[in-house]
């Protein structure tokens, strides 16, 4: 054989070999930090909530037994978890569906071409932007009974004070309202990208067909606009559905257990009562339904895209 | 947000208005004074105070006047023992405390803690018993700490099974407050001594088309919110919390005594009460009080100061204080306090101990004069700064009052016992529903009775 042919054959293998385990190990390598992050911010906690959903830490039993799934039995009995699993569901419904009726009505409105659009685009995002504790406090302040703005404007007019936090009846609708100012800003936005990434083409065609504006809204932005909405929908639920801020700012959970949702629930449990591993359950539930609300993102997008 | 009554606000007003009231006098304390002079009222002390030198602690205290008093004279602290205090303060120092006990952290030395709760850290053994620090010579000079005169009806909030885990740092009692000028007006000379009477002067004085409100409670929820006001009240009404407690934990939250003083309390609320008095704390109370729209108020005695304070309250001048009114169930004014103790896992027990003997000795209690009256010494409620501190409070009504309250007060006012945070907070939801109009008072009750019968099954305080 000759040797001046082998001697560069078998240093080509060696570096193909080193390159193919740089290839293969790097990528993991520079990942690795950012993965070892995540896991300590988010897995470790998740899987320590898990397992202590499944003992009775608290501060009667601070070490804590392994008690299996007694807590879970024990929410399918607590008329309290099942009130706030119907108050979260009303503040979560009512809140998404009024903002993405409003965000979209909105969106509509400033999606044609005309002065100062983008300076009015802007100035709606502002509450977004804002937090929720100062929003929430600023119309603690409009809703007060006795300096409140809103009871001024009714008093001026001849009208009663409906005491928007005290009444067990509007408390939830205020609630919900701030949520509404807060985020029915964040619609727009997704739904105004939605809106302007569309295709011109078949708006024009329906034109020259002669579609009038709620055919052609019906049967060509809705259906171009299906994802989208989908995605923004979702979004929203499972941040309306976490709310904590707002409420607790606002109400406390009252008056009684009129606004008491989920979260409030849950943080009552744990960091009031102290009952870490009940309340830690509740966490496990809520997960839960964050995840199945991700499923059906999931799964409503895969079907598209399909 | 649920909030402390022991909170920011109140305390900051008193701070204001304390400093204008002392005499020059007491004024003139240790703390204005630096030097070895004022190490004198602590080196007549017969112990080793400097046995612990080079220590450090950890202490978390609530955020309140009495902590900003007892914080100026921490560099005195340290000069006369060498021992280094970490101090810190909280809005809510008990979730302070509970996330370290319950953590395992162990990062606290002195923990202040809320009387309604020491039952249950000692049954858990996250408190030290006090017993063998106060009966050792080395570390207590029993003549000079006089344990005895500490309000004998506080040091038993923090007894249990005989032994001593904490003592009252900061006492408290409740009274009423009313505003003298618009009771004259409508021909009534004192504050009201039964509760049919306070509605009846309510009525009097209301005002509503000038904003002007006969009675403030709170109607928050939260079991140190609207149910430490209405405990006075249901007592009053003859009315309880369980059968007998504590042998017998079966509740009696929808007595008919409790009814009737809920009853009592959302006619009033209704009739004579602010807007939206069902979501007011006592913040709100207070604030109400002191911009003028409420005549009279149940509170606790450190809002005496604070509503004498002319830079937050425009009604300087203008208050009285009575007794909390009677019922056929007795007098009942509130007994709390904040304690202090320490954690049982603490590595500087010795140290932390000197500082409780130091925080809760009698020229402590004199040095934090120019910032808050209230002290927990028998003796010095009769001292003549104190009574001079207090003269303008109330327009003199204050201290006779507080002197009167603290004597008939008493240490189950609100059953201590492990489960009372939880059952608290439901029956203040009840309480609450009933002032909203959510529910009648008899509906509420029955509610919370269920539930708290639940929890307490739950919690194995009932078969």
């Amino acid at each position: 054989m000759d040797r001046s042919l082998e001697g560069p054959i078998v240093v080509t293998r060696k570096r193909s070999t080193r390159r193919w385990r740089v290839d293969r190990f790097l990528p993991a390598f520079m990942l690795a930090p950012a993965v070892l992050v995540l896991a300590a911010l988010t897995l470790f906690p998740i899987g320590y909530v898990i397992y202590l959903s499944l003992t009775d830490t608290g501060v009667n039993s601070p070490n804590g037994s392994f008690i299996g799934l007694d807590n879970f039995r024990l929410i399918k009995d607590d008329p309290a978890f099942w009130d706030s699993v119907r108050v979260t569901g009303l503040f979560t419904g009512g809140a998404v569906l009024a903002e993405f009726v409003l965000g979209f009505a909105i969106a509509l409105l400033l999606n044609g071409k005309m002065r100062g659009l983008g300076l009015l685009r802007t100035l709606m995002l502002l509450p977004m932007v804002m937090t929720p504790v100062i929003v929430a406090l600023t119309w603690r302040m409009l809703y007060g009974p006795t300096y409140g703005y809103f009871d001024y404007l009714l008093s001026r007019l001849g009208l009663g004070q409906p005491n928007w936090l005290d009444n067990s009846r509007l408390a939830l609708v205020s609630v919900i309202a701030v949520d509404v100012w807060q985020w029915t800003p964040f619609m727009f936005l997704l739904l105004t990208a939605g809106l302007q990434s569309m295709p011109t083409e078949p708006f024009e065609a329906a034109r020259v067909d002669g579609a009038g504006r709620l055919a052609t809204f019906r049967h060509l932005t809705l259906p171009l606009m299906r994802n989208i909405i989908i995605i923004a929908l979702i979004f929203r639920a499972i941040d309306a559905f976490d709310t904590f801020d707002i409420i607790w700012v606002l109400t406390n959970g009252g008056p009684g257990t009129t606004t008491q949702t989920l979260t409030i629930y849950s943080y009552f449990q744990s960091f009031r009562w102290f009952n870490f591993g009940y309340g830690a359950a509740l966490s496990v539930v809520m997960l839960v339904v964050v995840a199945v609300f991700c499923a059906i993102m999931v799964l409503l997008m895969n079907r598209e895209t399909a | 947000m649920i909030v402390s009554s022991r909170s920011l606000a109140r305390p900051l007003l008193a701070l204001g208005v304390l400093a204008a009231l002392v005499t020059p006098r007491a004024a003139t304390t240790q703390a204005a004074r630096p030097g070895a002079s004022d190490l004198a009222p602590y080196l007549s002390a017969h112990i080793n105070w400097r046995q612990f030198a080079g220590q450090s602690i950890n202490i978390a205290m609530t955020d309140q006047v009495d902590t900003d008093a007892l914080r100026q004279h921490l560099a005195l602290f340290h000069r006369l023992t060498g021992i280094n205090v970490n101090f810190q303060k909280y809005g809510d120092v008990t979730q302070k405390n509970l996330t370290d006990l319950v953590s395992g952290a162990g990062t606290l030395d002195v923990m202040q803690v809320d009387s309604m709760v020491v039952p249950q850290w000692v049954r858990l053994n996250y408190l030290e018993p006090l017993g063998p620090y106060l009966s050792n010579s080395k570390l207590t000079d029993d003549k000079w700490f006089n344990v005895a005169d500490i309000l004998p009806k506080f040091r038993a909030l923090g007894v249990q099974n005989g032994a001593t885990y904490a003592l009252p740092e900061y006492p408290e009692t409740s009274m009423v407050f009313y505003r003298k000028d618009l009771f004259k007006k409508a021909g009534i000379t004192h504050a009201p001594r039964t509760y049919q009477e306070w509605a009846a002067d309510a009525a009097k004085v209301t005002d509503k088309a000038h904003h002007v409100y006969g009675i403030g409670l709170i109607g928050l929820k939260g079991a140190d919110q609207n149910v430490y006001r209405w405990t006075s009240i249901a007592r009053a009404f003859g009315g309880g919390f369980f059968k007998n407690f504590p042998s017998d934990l079966t509740p009696t939250i929808n007595s008919q005594g409790n009814v009737a003083a809920t009853q009592w309390m959302v006619d009033a609320l209704n009739k004579y009460g602010p807007p939206g008095a069902a979501s007011m704390g006592w913040s709100e109370v207070d604030t109400g009080a002191y911009q003028g729209q409420i005549a009279s108020i149940l509170d606790t005695f450190d809002n005496g100061p604070a509503m004498e304070d002319p830079h937050a309250s425009k009604t300087v001048g203008k208050w009285g204080a009575g007794v909390v009114p009677s019922g056929p169930g007795g007098t009942w004014p509130s007994e709390f306090s904040w304690m202090m103790s320490i954690h049982s896992k603490s590595s500087h027990k010795g140290a932390a101990w000197l500082f409780i003997q130091w925080a809760n000795s009698a020229p402590v209690m004199l040095s934090k004069l120019n910032m808050t009256p209230i002290t927990n010494r028998v003796s010095l409620w009769n001292d003549p700064r104190i009574i001079a501190a207090s003269k303008k409070i109330a327009n003199g009504e204050w201290l006779p009052v507080v002197r009167q309250s603290l004597e008939i007060a008493n240490p189950q006012f609100r059953p201590r016992f492990p489960g009372w945070l939880q059952m608290g907070d439901r029956l203040s939801i009840a309480i609450q529903e009933a002032i909203a109009g959510t529910a009648s008072p008899q509906a509420a009750l029955d509610s919370a009775q269920r539930d708290i019968a639940t929890q307490l099954r739950m919690g194995h305080y009932t078969h």
